[in-house]
């Protein structure tokens, strides 16, 4: 073998190895074009929610004990809403005892600027006149008069009401004041007031 | 005859040197894969007040190894002390066990106690921090959300964590 055709020779292999070398990458990659899927996955459904709580963590705002005619107590609760879907709040009580005909109620609506149950920290009223009773009130009466289902109960805010929405917080200021009235000796009563939320 | 026989030679050297370079070079990387997209969003409550409420934490690129934070603070805005509970009700099937969700209370001594460690699995159910707040009390809290080495089917994945506390009162 000459040295040319030596030379020759190896050129020859060096063309084949790179070529094959060329050859098998290629076809690694361009393989892959060949192959084809197609999937829809991540399906997803969930339910909106409707949730509403207070900072009350069953205590209770009002309490008059062996009261005198005039006595009075006040608290407020801190309510919000927690649900993904606007919802309409209303305002109901289930009352129950002889003493509710003689304990006149206030609700006012408002804000509070360091809310800690049921010490009304900084509460401020709405400055809407809602039912003509003052800026903020909701409800002015005896206690046997609040609405006592959801069927008859007050629409939040009595005028105006609109779909609350999450994170939406609302104080209501409870007032309560005993009647001077004979006939209220030795009555009781319990009062547990509801906020519900429904979403059309 | 000579030249079929330099053909093959050369074709097994080629053969030869493609296994060589495809074992040292390894798996072609995957180019334009994303990571995790995780949002952790937190709310107040009737009990709780939370700020910022809204988005505390968020990562939009996460990928294994690697961990995001956010920081939110925690009001008592209830009459007793409570204990804080959290949930996060969220279906991330892909991440369920992918992700783990951390909650350090920021501490008053500036030492950061970690009081959950958790996988979105197994935050479907309340779990009891160890943080307690009495009446008014506030607390700094740091969330962390990180993916672990190894974590799979994270790519391309985005999801939104609620957080819900509850408060659970603790006192007599």
């Amino acid at each position: 073998m000459t040295r040319e055709l030596a030379r020759h020779r190896l050129r020859q292999l060096a063309v084949v190895v790179v070529a094959t070398a060329f050859l098998a990458v290629t076809a690694g990659f361009t393989g892959a074009s060949f192959s084809s899927s197609s999937s829809s996955s991540g399906n997803r459904f969930a339910a909106g929610t409707v949730r509403l709580t207070d900072n009350d963590v069953d205590g209770a705002a009002l309490v008059l004990a062996d009261a005198q005619p005039g006595a009075t107590d006040t608290g407020c609760v801190l309510v919000t809403y927690e649900g993904s879907l606007p919802s309409t709040v209303s305002l109901y009580a289930t009352v129950t005892g002889g003493l509710a005909p003689y304990l006149t109620l206030t609700v006012t609506r408002g804000t509070e600027s360091a809310p800690a149950f049921d010490t009304c920290g900084g509460f401020t009223a709405d400055t809407t006149d809602y039912i003509g009773a003052g800026p903020g009130v909701v409800y002015s009466g005896t206690l046997d008069g609040y609405p006592a289902s959801y069927a008859s109960a007050l629409a939040d805010p009595p005028t105006g009401a609109a779909a609350w929405t999450q994170g939406e917080s609302h104080s209501y200021r409870l007032a309560v004041t005993l009647a001077n009235d004979t006939a209220a000796q030795g009555q009781s009563a319990t009062a547990t007031f509801h906020w519900e939320a429904r979403n059309a | 005859m000579l030249r079929v026989r330099w053909f093959a030679m050369g074709a097994v050297l080629g053969t030869g040197l493609t296994a060589v370079y495809v074992t040292v070079a390894g798996p072609v990387p995957v180019r334009g894969s994303a990571g995790a997209q995780v949002r952790v969003l937190a709310g107040p409550t009737g009990a709780l007040d939370v700020l910022p409420a809204g988005v505390a934490l968020s990562a939009n690129d996460l990928r294994p190894g690697e961990a995001a934070s956010g920081s939110l603070s925690v009001r008592n805005q209830t009459a007793r002390t409570v204990a804080l509970d959290v949930t996060a009700p969220v279906d991330a099937s892909e991440l369920d066990h992918g992700i783990v969700l951390t909650i350090e209370d920021d501490g008053e001594d500036g030492h950061d106690v970690a009081p959950l460690r958790e996988t979105l699995r197994g935050l479907q159910e309340a779990r009891r921090t160890g943080l307690v707040l009495a009446p008014g009390e506030i607390k700094s809290l740091t969330v962390i959300t990180r993916l672990p080495e190894g974590a799979q089917d994270y790519q391309g994945v985005a999801i939104d964590v609620p957080l819900r506390l509850e408060a659970v009162p603790v006192d007599a």
